[in-house]
């Protein structure tokens, strides 16, 4: 058996521009990261018991690059409902939005299955996404109308009233829908460039060797997956391994039964334990550029059984798996047929 | 370039395209002064809404359907 020329560099097959497109999810999630950056403008208003409470002014911008949100959290005290006013006034001090909040806060423990917690929930914020129409300064103006506590008895405290102002703020549900999108078509244009093949051919072997022919040739190469599994004949766990590599011949003919490539190599050898279930693996992929359209047929031999620390190991399958036309996202060694015919 | 792989790519710069540029832009968003009322999350009562461009107050008493007796005899009621 002569000794395997060495493989070619990258050629044709060596496809790359599918996996730029992964950086297109990246996009959105950018401007989530760019949005994030702009830091909001916090309001603080303590408002008492009948006392209409005017905000500092502060700038509603419009535009087309996010749009202003305006968010309103009452603080109130446990076991408390509220009725808020709130309305925003325009520069010149009119009321150009008025609403009112009920908002409550609550609390308590649970138990089950003998373990117990307490649990807080409330809902005291107002969100107000909207445009100005025209940017300008505008003014916030909240009135306390009602603080009850949980028996309905008035609360006579003031209380805080925390806003956050972002001037450009983006969809961000919309943009991680975006992301995941077109994730999921970048995803497909990757399985149908390195995912796909002219022909495919799949023989499972009970025996260490394994022969597939196939009608190949064309752009993109003949990719040779083997897969073999051993085990022993008898149970119970086996004794320390030495065993790292195997002997894979794999022999390449076409359709007249003269051999293009006879190449030998050292494959390692994967060992494996589940429960009371141990096994020796092999998985390889060689590549192989046919030079012209013809019935080729491949065939790979792997050890029938091993001697490993004295105990025996056997064959339980081989699958050989031949898949032509294919192209890699990665440079892979190409083994060459015409070197190793011309060397005969 | 396969057709089919043109048309992958096309799909993911298109769904990436329109969906970040509406993610900015916000056509949606409500503009002071569009008819009816900005969405402000729950338990929000509006004392008006945008009408041709003014604000008109919600007159109370009209919304309410407290003082609403109906028709028919007393005893139905």
């Amino acid at each position: 058996m002569g000794r395997s020329p060495l493989g070619s560099g990258p050629g044709p097959e060596l496809v790359l521009w599918p996996l730029s497109a992964l950086a297109l999810p990246l996009l959105p999630l950018l401007v989530i990261l760019l949005s994030a950056l702009e830091g909001p403008r916090r309001l603080v208003m303590v408002v008492p018991q009948g006392q209409r409470v005017v905000s500092v002014p502060f700038t509603l911008q419009d535009g087309w690059l996010g749009s202003p949100r305006l968010a309103l959290t009452a603080e109130i005290p446990a076991e408390s409902s509220i009725e808020l006013d709130v309305a925003l006034l325009d520069g010149a001090g009119r009321s150009v939005l008025d609403l009112a909040k009920e908002g409550w806060r609550a609390s308590g423990t649970w138990a089950e299955d003998g373990e117990t917690g307490t649990w807080e929930e409330s809902d005291t914020g107002v969100t107000l996404g909207l445009r100005p129409g025209r940017t300008g300064r505008f003014q916030l103006a909240v009135e306390l109308q009602e603080l009850l506590d949980g028996a309905g008895r008035p609360l006579p405290m003031p209380i805080v009233v925390r806003g956050s102002l972002r001037n450009h703020a983006v969809d961000v549900p919309l943009l991680l829908f975006t992301a995941a999108m077109s994730f999921a078509a970048v995803q497909v244009l990757l399985l149908a460039t390195y995912a796909v093949s002219r022909c495919r051919r799949v023989q499972r072997s009970p025996e260490a060797a394994a022969g597939l022919r196939l009608e190949a040739a064309g752009p993109g190469l003949l990719r040779v997956s083997v897969a073999a599994r051993w085990e022993r004949p008898h149970d119970g766990p086996p004794a320390g391994s030495s065993l790292r590599t195997a002997a894979l011949d794999l022999v390449v003919s076409d359709g007249l039964g003269r051999p293009w490539l006879r190449h030998r190599e050292m494959v390692g050898v994967g060992r494996w334990s589940n429960d009371d279930d141990h096994w020796l693996s092999v998985r390889r992929q060689l590549y192989l550029r046919l030079p012209e359209r013809d019935s080729w047929r491949v065939r790979v031999e792997l050890p029938e059984d091993f001697r490993d620390a004295g105990e025996p190991w056997e064959i339980e399958w081989l699958q050989l798996t031949l898949e032509d036309g294919v192209v890699t996202a990665w440079p892979v060694t190409v083994l060459p047929l015409e070197g190793a015919a011309r060397e005969r | 370039m396969a057709k089919e792989q043109g048309l992958l790519l096309l799909v993911a710069v298109l769904v990436v395209g329109i969906g970040t540029t509406t993610a900015v832009t916000r056509p949606g968003v409500w503009r002071l002064g569009q008819e009816g009322t900005p969405p402000a999350g729950s338990s929000v009562r509006y004392g008006g809404s945008y009408r041709a461009g003014r604000w008109v107050p919600a007159t109370p008493g009209r919304q309410e359907w407290t003082g609403f007796q109906g028709r028919g005899p007393g005893s139905a009621k």
